[in-house]
């Protein structure tokens, strides 16, 4: 009698310590979760893969999804979001993630795509994105009907961003050409004001100095100096033209990085999961 | 037990630096960790463009000319990153000579110009400004 | 018999548990010690979070921050030392946590730091037992500042032979910036001389030389405006260019002989390096 209680007990012990490990599923998970919260996410994702093929969740692949998003490892992403079910609850939060996922990496086929193909979740969010990210790059403009996705403060937002792409404040480098005849004219109509100070003394100063040196008939400082004097007013000419270029692109950059500023902050529209309560 | 005055805010400073993790890539440990590694992205970019230049054309060989009996010399004058000299090699490889020449002009009088500070980025304390900035084409990477 | 059972029950369970732990030490343990310092970090992190009694929290934030370090990476390596020092218990943990940190500025040449930690460390009576260790560190802290001088010179107090030897060795290989500069503003390009490099130095030479006979000339011949210019734009340039030269050759050489150094170092002094 008292041996098999004690033989029992002894598998008991043993089961218990087996249970107790720390590489058991439900401790990983917890750990992972752990990680995941911490925001130590490649840890987090590797936790969970060793999950994916026993107990897989729709939450443990929209988590890892979330991490691999965050970690900036787009493509797995992805294909962990596309990997959750129709049926599933978490669906259209997946289909809106990826969307994000997308806007990310510029991807405008994609998102397009990825809207497309989901019609049928709810995907408010992802619309939204959609507008956004159209506006940037195709220049189509949405409706009034569609502007009122938005909420007040986002709405003013758009507004600003259509007009500034409407009617953007681009420099012709045409006109920039033309208007360096006077040198460092042009460099001014581009906005780099010193620039084209410095650009007219300096080609007044070698033309000076060329038309002083021919007169005193020093022929040879004469030549050099109105060769560095055609220089700089060629140079003038063509920095104007590329300035202005330069001018339009700066422009173009700006209104992406402040668009991508503004939607950080607002979570690129999308809805906060909060995984760690 | 010691308590720091400082100890409290250090805490809080480590707790919000641990929630804002780097590991997010795979590393490995480093073979002789008091010496910084070489090959890292910086020091390839700030590396000159006139040490390594193979002569291949003209204007190669004028240029590396003048960086052995000139440039060593006459101590360090440009504010800028490449400097003058190293614009004019770089644009040549990717502009025509003519063009390299309008831009080298170009740049001295920007070099010239006192006042231009705040539209450049800076590396080591030069303002960044490389040919590949002038042209009329898109950069290749957007990002 | 049936509470003796329970007993025996629990506390063999209690043991077991206890011995999860340990099992988890020393699989992170052995991570460490292969070098696979990520995976490392994972296992002590696993060991932090399940270590509900917090015995073995120090040690594990003390060793990912050495994970960290090996790795240099070592703003991590700051904030888990950090930590550790949040759990530090006795004077000797505590005055660890100090110096693994002041270690951790040594090697990122932030001296300024490393000095301060060491006077606070040195003026805490708690800390009088490890007076060596401090000037240990203290000399290290000079040697990264390439006062090879003073480095010796507490090497030698502590009677560390080899250290004093191997930083007199640099003292006498190391050359001195400002008699650099003092002799090319004598004769340019003398100090590049004195570095070694011959050639830059006299080609500096040739072009003061040309350049002051140019200016000279001009002055003499009353063409003062010529002779403006070419003081201005000539000559001065390449004086000052001829100084910076000097300066810069024997700085840079200075950071190349201490950047050798540090992989002798490695290799022959592995345990009391920073």
């Amino acid at each position: 009698m008292f041996k098999i209680i004690y033989c029992v007990i002894c598998s008991f012990i043993i089961l218990y310590a087996q249970n107790n490990s720390y590489h058991s599923p439900e401790n990983i998970r917890l750990f992972a979760d752990y990680l995941f919260c911490q925001n130590d996410y490649l840890r987090a994702i590797e936790e969970y893969k060793r999950l994916e093929n026993s107990t897989a969740s729709d939450t443990l692949i929209f988590k890892i999804g979330y991490s691999y998003l965050q970690i900036k490892q787009h493509n797995y992403a992805n294909k962990y979001f596309d990997m959750i079910e129709r049926s599933s609850s978490l669906k259209s939060l997946a289909v809106n993630y990826n969307s994000l996922n997308f806007f990310l990496i510029k991807d405008f086929s994609s998102l397009k795509n990825n809207y497309r193909l989901n019609s049928d979740s709810d995907l408010n969010d992802s619309k939204k994105l959609l507008l956004v990210s159209s506006i940037l790059n195709e220049n189509i403009f949405p409706s009034d009907e569609q502007i009122f996705l938005f909420d007040d403060s986002d709405r003013l937002f758009v507004n600003d961003l259509i007009i500034k792409k409407k009617y953007p404040d681009y420099k012709s480098p045409t006109v920039a050409g033309i208007l360096s005849v006077i040198p460092g004219a042009g460099k001014v109509y581009t906005k780099n004001y010193t620039d084209g100070l410095t650009s007219f003394l300096l080609t007044g100063l070698f033309t000076f100095l060329a038309y002083d040196n021919f007169r005193n008939s020093h022929h040879f400082r004469g030549y050099i100096f109105s060769f560095a004097a055609t220089g700089f007013y060629l140079g003038n000419i063509y920095g104007s033209i590329i300035s202005a270029y330069r001018y339009n692109r700066n422009y173009d950059e700006k209104i992406i990085t402040e668009t991508y500023d503004y939607l950080k902050q607002k979570n690129y529209f999308i809805k906060k999961v909060n995984f760690c309560e | 037990m010691i308590r720091n005055k400082f100890l409290f805010p250090l805490v809080i400073f480590c707790l919000v630096q641990i929630s804002a993790q780097t590991d997010w890539v795979r590393w490995e440990g480093v073979n002789n960790y008091l010496i910084e590694n070489n090959n890292d992205i910086k020091s390839n970019e700030l590396s000159s463009s006139l040490n390594n230049t193979r002569i291949s054309n003209i204007s190669d060989l004028l240029v590396k000319f003048y960086k052995i009996t000139i440039s060593d010399f006459d101590g360090d004058n440009c504010r800028f990153h490449p400097s003058c000299s190293e614009f004019f090699v770089e644009s040549t490889r990717i502009n025509s000579l003519f063009t390299s020449v309008l831009l080298f002009f170009d740049r001295l009088t920007r070099d010239t110009n006192i006042f231009s500070s705040g539209r450049y980025k800076t590396i080591n304390n030069r303002f960044y400004d490389p040919p590949s900035d002038y042209s009329y084409y898109e950069k290749e990477s957007n990002q | 018999m049936s509470k003796i059972l329970l007993i025996f029950f629990s506390i063999s369970s209690f043991i077991f548990s206890q011995n999860d732990l340990i099992k988890q030490l020393d699989y992170a343990d052995s991570f460490y010690f292969h070098q696979n310092y990520y995976d490392a970090i994972t296992e002590y992190k696993r060991l932090i979070f399940f270590d509900k009694e917090k015995s073995f929290i120090y040690y594990s934030f003390n060793q990912i921050a050495r994970c960290y370090k090996y790795a240099r990476k070592f703003e991590d390596s700051y904030n888990f030392f950090s930590l550790a020092l949040t759990e530090a218990k006795s004077s000797k943990e505590i005055f660890d946590c100090k110096i693994n940190i002041c270690r951790l500025n040594i090697i990122e040449k932030k001296t300024k730091n490393a000095h301060r930690i060491l006077d606070e460390l040195e003026k805490d009576s708690l800390f009088l037992e490890f007076e060596k260790e401090i000037k240990h560190w203290r000399a290290w802290v000079f040697y990264f500042e390439m006062d090879y001088k003073k480095a010796k010179d507490i090497f030698d107090e502590l009677n560390k032979k080899e250290l004093a030897n191997f930083s007199e060795k640099l003292l006498e290989d190391s050359y001195s910036v400002q008699t650099a500069k003092i002799l090319s503003t004598i004769l340019p390009g003398l100090g590049q001389f004195y570095i070694g490099h011959y050639l830059n130095g006299a080609g500096s030479f040739l072009w003061n030389l040309l350049s002051v006979y140019l200016t000279i000339n001009a002055f003499s011949n009353e063409r003062i405006f010529d002779g403006i210019v070419l003081s201005n734009f000539l000559w001065l340039r390449f004086y000052v260019g001829n100084l910076e030269n000097a300066e810069k050759f024997a700085i840079d050489k200075n950071e190349k002989i201490f950047n050798e150094s540090l992989n002798s170092i490695y290799s022959n002094f592995s345990e009391e390096i920073p």
